[in-house]
């Protein structure tokens, strides 16, 4: 595929160099205008343009579930019950900051991608959802809503709530129960997808990349978008490099670029000796993947996928066992605390691995940490605990020469040295409204 | 015709009273046994259940005997309205309208519980906890109408019959210190949270190599 | 066509009573933390009855039986 110039630059934080806040005037001048139907005004046609479009651009979501958004906004404008959009500014991974840096950069291209989520769907009211401890995000929003009010435009209305920032408050149904004025808790689901209502209109919810990815695509087309991907499918994707790199921050990459050219631009401290992809409830890689594209076609056979655009990159400064150990106690403070087996497993195998870190093999911890990983996984409402058993079970197999070590109790030099991870305190207690 | 007045109507009345208290005491003790998970060896936890439910049951089958001798006694003027509305009755109005009260929680929890699965879990676990009121309520009604409490040992069965249910509470709360006397720990959460947000860093803008180059950056 | 029952259980309602392993042990065991761990989630019919009568003792209401609906087989 020949090198697209386009007019305009197609991406995401397209004017944001430099540190450069848009604001409506800026995003216009960089993204160009976009125009909508009224809503209510939307017919077939334009509908079906814009499920192509997105087909074209091979848009997946970008929260974590990687789902093809055009089969799922297909799928959604054909519900007849009125509608609402929830735009997913969440964030709740500590380690993913790019749908914060979006909110903060470019926050009108997220509204703009709202507001088409809005006219496809026939939905009067669009909710952005940010955490309530995430103030940059909250006040760029905020201003983006106000530059926009006056322009008088019969769109949706838009409005900006704030969870609270809970790392599973950014799941769907959680939300969604928040917003329907509940706990912040995800709910038991056993037929996926189950529709989520708030109050009477069922709740569409979409990650803030992925609406803001819509937003481009509306005014582009999909092949445009598309074509500047490394492949020419799937345009960019925006990624948090994180861990043991000396310039841990937000990138946009071409979809397709191989992961170890995506992690260099982070500049790690040493060889990375495993990557964890996807979040903290995601995946370890090992050196081998560097190769890899970043794509789910180039991450599946390694067992990982894009997710939510997390890397967290480990090197040799650090001990793999150690920080998995003190992933997984975060991930246990965590817990919305409605099921058993994550309530008191994920704790319990927190513990294992502290005792494997600390090169204490009593009582076969090993047989101990297996047994809990097979005991945690698939028995909780949400997939949070699945989440940290397959970080678990990945970073044993990435890190197994340290793991055998360790169990001798030989423990790496590395072991006690500071985290590189970012595991804000959450130690206290809490709020879930 | 029924015998309206005849000793033994009223030591009926009297008997079934004190028999009822004793069964209240049972179930309240059988209900704290339920919710702190207690059995399961010889004596299955469901078994705890299903006996609490049982005893349950005929305690208000000695409560209705109780209600029933004593409306139809003439001895004493007590209406069948007075018997679920408190100081309806002529004799003895505020004791009896203690009795009254305590029947209706009580008829209340009976209800909600032999309906179970057709109400919701919230309003049928409210109104069970109401059990910690009825039962004190029950206790002064026996206390204080108490023709019987002339005799020490009906004293000190009333006292035995508080003092049993005190100590299982106590021992609910204070060796399963959790809200519902569960086992099962949920850590309550109140005040917000304290971690800042810092924007990692500023956006670069697009990937810096142009497309078709293959010369790998080092780390 | 044999009807087959499913059992359903909501971790969010169950609260680790575990009467349902105590009625039921050939479908349900418990976890180290007295949480059941449901065997298979299809229920063969010799053991309907007792499935039932776990779900109906379940002091949380976190069971269920659901019967998906079965290939008709056009016998009427």
């Amino acid at each position: 595929m020949s090198a697209v110039t386009p007019a305009r630059s197609i991406r995401l934080l397209a004017g944001t160099q430099s540190g450069r806040r848009l604001d409506l005037a800026g995003h216009l001048a960089t993204h160009g205008p976009l125009d909508l139907p009224e809503p209510g005004r939307a017919d077939g046609s334009w509908v079906e343009d814009l499920l192509r479009q997105i087909d074209l651009a091979g848009l997946t979501g970008r929260g974590g579930g990687g789902f093809p958004t055009a089969i799922k906004l297909g799928g959604a404008t054909q519900v007849r019950a009125r509608q609402t959009v929830v735009v997913d500014l969440m964030e709740g991974e500590p380690a993913a900051q790019k749908d914060s840096v979006l909110a903060a950069y470019a926050p009108h291209l997220i509204v703009d991608g709202a507001e088409v989520l809005a006219v496809a769907l026939g939905a009067a009211e669009v909710k952005i959802a940010v955490a309530s401890d995430n103030p940059a995000a909250v006040r760029s929003i905020e201003e983006a809503l106000a530059e926009r009010a006056p322009r008088g435009r019969r769109g949706p209305q838009v409005t900006l709530v704030t969870p609270p920032g809970r790392y599973v408050a950014g799941e769907e149904s959680a939300l969604v129960a928040w917003l329907d004025g509940e706990e912040a808790r995800p709910s038991y689901r056993p037929h996926k997808p189950a529709t989520l209502t708030i109050g009477r209109r069922q709740a569409y919810v979409e990650n803030a990349e992925t609406t803001a990815a819509i937003a481009l695509i509306a005014r582009h087309g999909g092949t445009s978008v598309a074509a500047q991907a490394r492949g020419g499918r799937g345009g960019t994707a925006l990624v948090s490099i994180s861990g043991g790199v000396s310039q841990p921050g937000v990138q946009e990459v071409e979809v397709g670029t191989p992961l170890g050219e995506i992690v260099a631009l982070a500049a790690p401290v040493g060889a990375p000796t495993g990557i964890l992809l996807g979040g903290y409830g995601g995946t370890f890689v090992g050196p081998e993947a560097l190769t890899a594209p970043w794509s789910a076609d180039g991450l599946r056979p390694l067992g990982g996928a894009p997710g939510a655009g997390v890397i967290v990159v480990l090197g040799p400064e650090s001990c793999g066992v150690a920080e998995m150990a003190r992933i997984v106690g975060w991930m246990a403070r965590e817990s919305a605390g409605q099921c058993g087996p994550c309530v008191f497993g994920l704790p319990a195998l927190a513990e294992d691995l502290a005792l494997v870190a600390a090169g204490r093999n009593k009582g076969h911890i090993d047989v101990r940490l297996h047994g809990h990983l097979d005991a945690i996984a698939g028995r909780g409402a949400c997939a949070h605990p699945d989440g940290v058993v397959r970080m678990v079970r990945t970073g044993l197999s990435v890190f197994r020469k340290d793991v055998a070590a360790h169990l001798e109790g030989r423990r790496c030099a590395c072991a006690t040295a500071p985290s590189v991870l970012a595991l804000p305190d959450n130690s206290g207690v809490l709020t879930w409204r | 015709m029924i015998a309206t007045s005849t000793s033994l109507l009223w030591y009926t009345t009297r008997a079934s009273g004190i028999v009822s208290l004793v069964l209240l005491t049972a179930v309240m003790v059988g209900g704290i046994l339920t919710a702190t998970r207690v059995g399961g060896g010889a004596i299955p936890r469901f078994a705890v259940a299903e006996v609490h439910r049982r005893i349950a049951l005929i305690t208000m089958v000695f409560i209705a005997l109780h209600v029933t001798t004593t409306l139809v006694d003439s001895y004493v003027n007590v209406s069948p309205l007075a018997a679920v509305v408190p100081f309806a009755s002529q004799y003895k109005p505020l004791k009896v309208a203690l009795g009254a009260v305590a029947l209706d929680l009580l008829l209340a929890i009976t209800i909600t519980s032999l309906v179970k699965h057709r109400i919701s879990h919230a309003l049928w676990r409210t109104i069970h906890w109401i059990s910690y009121l009825a039962f004190p309520i029950a206790v002064l009604h026996e206390m204080l109408i108490g023709t019987d409490d002339r005799f020490t040992w009906m004293l000190l069965l009333s006292i035995g019959c508080v003092g049993v249910v005190a100590v299982a509470l106590a021992w609910r709360f204070w060796a399963h210190p959790r809200p519902d006397g569960a086992l099962t720990a949920v850590p309550s959460r109140t005040a917000p949270p304290k971690r800042s947000r810092a924007i990692v860093s500023r956006p670069t803008g697009p990937a810096p190599r142009p497309r078709g180059s293959s010369k790998a950056k080092r780390p | 066509m044999a009807v087959t029952h499913e059992l359903q259980l909501n971790p969010v309602a169950c609260d680790g009573y575990g009467h349902c392993a105590e009625i039921a042990p050939e479908l349900f065991s418990l976890d180290e933390w007295g949480y059941p761990i449901l065997r298979s989630s299809s229920v063969p019919p010799a053991l309907v009855p007792i499935a039932q009568l776990a779900v109906k003792q379940c002091p949380r209401r976190a069971l269920r039986m659901v019967t998906p609906v079965d290939v008709p087989s056009r016998r009427r």
